[in-house]
């Protein structure tokens, strides 16, 4: 099984509507929706969440579907990881 | 800027803005160096002086050339000059462009070229003219030279250009 983590050095700070995010993996800075910082909130960088786990996470703080959320972020993941902002790994197993 | 996950304070902000039951597609945009970008224009322009025949410096054909920053010496006439010296210590040429050690080599004020053709050099004897060379508000020009270290030219634009005008704008940004 596999999650995420959130990837070291990761810097944000408000910007204008919006969110600033700096990547010291990348190097670059990237600009984020609030849905996306809160995908980042809910990481933690020393432990992976699985997809399911995050979610489950979200749709209770923000009073949505897990299985809709799921569709929701499908599409996020490559740009976050490209972005050097999270981190693909093993989830071990209980 | 801090980490998002060691600032509560921040994510309950975020959770402040979020509408409860929406959750939008996340989004992530990338930021990009102003510099990055000049920097990689400056050097597609600089590939198609060397690739592109109609361009007004010289194709070089095979071996691509390379470009360096030399910094103009000012003399107290108000008239600019390379140091054939300096340009000696990197480049070895014998060629018409190369000023020589000891010479020094007037650049147009204005024009970025090289000041005069033939007899373009002024040798050390003469230069400075009376003066103190100042290293304040430094200008450059570029030295542009090929594989075998001969310099192929001088300056900014007009014969013997390194490189045209248009793209010395941004080239001068980075040499």
């Amino acid at each position: 099984m596999t999650g995420f983590v959130l990837a070291p050095g990761v810097l944000t700070a408000p910007l204008g509507t919006g969110w600033a995010a700096y990547s010291a993996v990348s190097g670059e800075t990237h600009l984020l929706n609030d849905e996306s910082l809160a995908v980042l909130e809910a990481l933690h960088s020393d432990e992976p969440t699985t997809v399911a786990e995050l979610c489950s996470r979200l749709a209770a703080d923000h009073g949505v579907e897990a299985m809709a959320l799921a569709t929701t972020l499908q599409d996020c993941w490559r740009p976050l990881l490209e972005a050097g902002l999270v981190r693909h790994c093993a989830v071990p197993l209980a | 800027m801090h980490s998002p996950v060691e600032m509560p304070t921040q994510k309950q902000a975020v959770r402040r803005k979020l509408v409860r039951g929406a959750f939008a597609a996340p989004a992530i945009l990338t930021v990009c160096s102003g510099n990055a970008i000049a920097a990689q224009s400056s050097l597609r322009c600089l590939a198609r002086h060397v690739t592109d025949g109609t361009n007004i410096t010289p194709k070089v054909v095979g071996v691509l050339d390379s470009w360096s920053r030399v910094q103009l010496f000012k003399a107290t006439d108000g008239k600019y000059y390379v140091s054939g010296t300096q340009v000696s210590l990197v480049y070895t040429s014998s060629n018409s462009w190369y000023p020589g050690v000891g010479n020094w080599l007037e650049i147009n004020n204005s024009t970025g070229a090289v000041a005069t053709t033939g007899a373009y050099t002024v040798p050390n004897s003469v230069m400075p003219p009376g003066a103190t060379l100042t290293y304040t508000s430094p200008r450059y020009v570029v030295v542009r030279f090929d594989a075998a270290g001969n310099v192929t030219g001088i300056g900014t634009a007009g014969s013997g250009a390194n490189v045209g005008a248009s793209c010395w704008t941004s080239f001068r940004a980075l040499v």
